[in-house]
């Protein structure tokens, strides 16, 4: 599904990813963690290609395609998606506008029929239902207001309907009290299947109790040094990232 | 007839005061942004009067054409009367100030206050070409609008007045629409009498090479209310300038503007709101989409006397730079000589946001529409404020196709 191969990220002329290699197949759930300041959001903006997230070596295949030179919105027409950890607030954009137009503009670039009015109605309707998101939550001004579960809801209502292939959750648990982290992560679990393949960041154990990774990786200053199954997130949270990091070393 | 030699004598009294100063230029206060000296050095003669079938085709093009409304043409600064209603209603009088100034606008005409001197003003006054006065009767609502429809062509100036007088309780709708010509200057005066309300939409497109000046002076009484909405689109040269006096309390001004610019544009929203009486409110928006080289302006001064407790004002101007050379100015000012007084004032000057970009792309958006779908949001504050119905929708649609010759789609 994604094979990230050696990759150096620079920002500003920084690196902050120095030599990652990473590899996942259809139906896997990787957990990255590592402390502050590792490289995780660096990793999660670079794999959605944003600008400024400059690839100096190394390169990232998505189902055997070099992502190199495609835009946001390419890679999201091809199945990526990226949940964010800070959801942007957009006045003046209307949440239902930007769903709707969100959706239809990838199933443009895939060349597939855009959705009515209707059949994309009931289609938001059902999902919103699923992730306890009311119409009134629907028809505000895109997460502007909304509370830090509200966002991530959202986010996950728009993994819902866009039902990417892969999936890189950034920092999801953030934000969320105990409810709130059990209705997102069960609209994760929902997604899960053979075909699609999640990639989980994060900082704290408590979210992969929930969303129960097949990997687990730990990234400090850029690389990835230690790799293991879901005890490992057990592991950090009982020693801490700095014991296993020294060990590794 | 007194009426005629009181139109001579306030125009000879015009024409002194603009000798004294000349076209304005940057080193006064007032004019800074806006060297109008530099563009026009001596303001050019008088255009040619159009033809009746031209100045006809060209009232069939105006992007105001199609609505139902009661029309006023003014053909390269002359008052048509061939092609205007006139007085179609007992209680709406409209008057050919070719003809004289009607008795009831005496003490009106050339009387409004503007609160700082407005040069450009004195010269519509002065080289007054046409002008027309249009009083709307106590407690009548104008239910169709009126619609000031100005086509222009060619070289030359044009210099026209209009006066408009809403007594107690009157209810109307102005549309103000402007195409074509090297130079407009044209200055209207407002009089809304106790509990009289105005909406006022103007449209003003400038191509490349055209220049025109507006000024509003508007006397707002007792519990009254003007909403104004101004847009300024293109690549030429505009200025808008509206001065209000406060005459009675609680009387209400909504000033609201949206220029979208390209080439060389240069857009100038001036305001200057007197409050000299208490709980009078004004609430400024502008905005501005500038691309190309082009130049957005506002500024706005706010004067609350001593003894306008209560004042409410608000001015908020945010610019959107479309293009790395396109600039935007903001100036509030506020003079508060009262204490208990409400003054916000805000501006800014950016591009998009580059998070919310990401988003929309990070969710499938390609890059222009996004930026599309962020510029309409950008604006979204203050297109929210026109009204309903025919005219306004024709504004929002001029919005939309002018952000595709700004560049910013």
């Amino acid at each position: 599904m994604l094979t990230i191969d050696d990759i150096h990220v620079a920002v500003n002329g920084k690196e902050i990813i120095k030599g990652l290699t990473l590899a996942i197949r259809p139906g896997e759930t990787h957990a990255v963690m590592g402390p502050n300041g590792s490289g995780k959001s660096t990793l999660s903006y670079f794999l959605a290609g944003r600008e400024g997230y400059e690839l100096t070596a190394g390169r990232v295949l998505f189902r055997g395609e070099d992502v190199a030179g495609l835009s946001p919105d390419q890679r999201v027409a091809r199945g990526m998606f990226l949940a964010m950890q800070y959801p942007v607030e957009i006045p003046g954009v209307a949440t239902m506008t930007f769903l709707r137009t969100a959706l239809n503009a990838q199933r443009r670039a895939r060349g597939e029929k855009e959705l009515d009015a209707s059949s994309f109605l009931k289609l938001v309707r059902k999902h919103a239902a699923e992730l306890n998101i009311s119409d009134d939550m629907l028809k505000r001004p895109l997460n502007a207001g909304f509370s830090g579960g509200e966002k991530k809801r959202l986010e996950i209502l728009q993994m819902t309907l866009f039902a990417p292939l892969f999936a890189v959750l950034d920092e999801t648990d953030s934000g969320l009290d105990i409810d709130a982290l059990k209705l997102v992560a069960d609209g994760v679990n929902r997604m899960k299947s053979p075909e699609r393949s999640l990639l989980v960041i994060t900082h704290y154990q408590r979210l992969l109790s929930h969303i129960v990774p097949d990997h687990v990786h730990v990234l400090a200053g850029g690389r990835i040094v230690k790799s293991g199954g879901k005890e490992l997130a057990l592991e950090l949270e009982a020693r801490g990232y700095d014991h296993i990091i020294k060990a590794a070393a | 007839m007194g009426v005629a030699l009181a139109i001579d004598g306030l125009k000879a009294a015009a024409a002194t005061r603009a000798a004294i100063h000349g076209v304005p230029h940057r080193r006064m206060e007032d004019w800074r942004y806006s060297d109008l000296r530099r563009l026009v050095p001596e303001l050019p003669q008088a255009a040619e009067a159009l033809a009746a079938d031209q100045a006809q085709a060209l009232v069939a093009q105006d992007a105001f054409a199609g609505v139902a409304a009661i029309r006023l043409v003014f053909a390269n600064g002359r008052f048509v009367p061939a092609l205007s209603a006139l007085s179609p209603a007992p209680a709406l009088q409209i008057a050919d100030l070719g003809q004289g100034l009607p008795d009831w606008a005496v003490p009106h005409f050339g009387q409004v206050k503007h609160p700082v001197h407005a040069p450009m003003a004195d010269m519509a006054l002065a080289g007054m070409m046409g002008g027309v006065a249009i009083r709307i009767s106590h407690n009548y609502r104008l239910e169709a609008p009126l619609h000031l429809c100005f086509v222009n062509a060619g070289e030359g100036a044009r210099h026209a007045r209009v006066l408009i007088v809403l007594e107690t309780n009157a209810h109307a709708t102005l549309i103000e629409s402007h195409s074509g010509g090297r130079f407009c200057n044209m200055a209207t005066e407002l009089v809304l009498g106790a509990n009289a309300t105005l909406t006022q939409l103007r449209h003003a497109p400038m191509a490349a090479g055209e220049t025109s000046v507006h000024t509003l002076s508007a006397a707002i009484h007792a519990g009254a209310a003007l909403n104004q909405f101004v847009m300024a689109e293109g690549a030429g040269f505009a200025r808008h300038e509206t001065g209000l006096s406060f005459l009675g309390r609680s009387a209400r001004a909504q000033l609201s503007g949206v220029s979208v610019l390209s080439g060389e544009g240069h857009a100038d929203m001036t305001t200057i709101a007197d409050h000299a009486v208490r709980q009078c409110t004004s609430d400024q928006m502008f905005k501005a989409v500038a691309g190309g080289k082009s130049r957005a302006i506002y500024q706005g001064r706010v004067i609350v006397r001593p003894g306008a407790d209560g004042t409410d004002s608000r001015q908020l101007a945010k610019a959107l730079l479309a293009s790395p050379h396109a600039e935007a100015d903001a100036k509030p000012e506020l003079e508060i000589h009262a204490d208990d007084v409400t003054c916000s004032h805000g501006a800014a000057v950016g591009d998009l946001d580059a998070d919310a970009l990401f988003y929309l792309m990070a969710r499938g958006i390609p890059v222009a529409q996004a930026r599309a779908m962020l510029t309409e949001a950008f604006l979204a504050e203050v297109t929210s404020r026109l009204p309903e119905g025919a005219a306004a929708d024709i504004i929002r649609a001029r919005i939309s196709a002018a952000l595709v010759d700004a560049g910013a789609p």
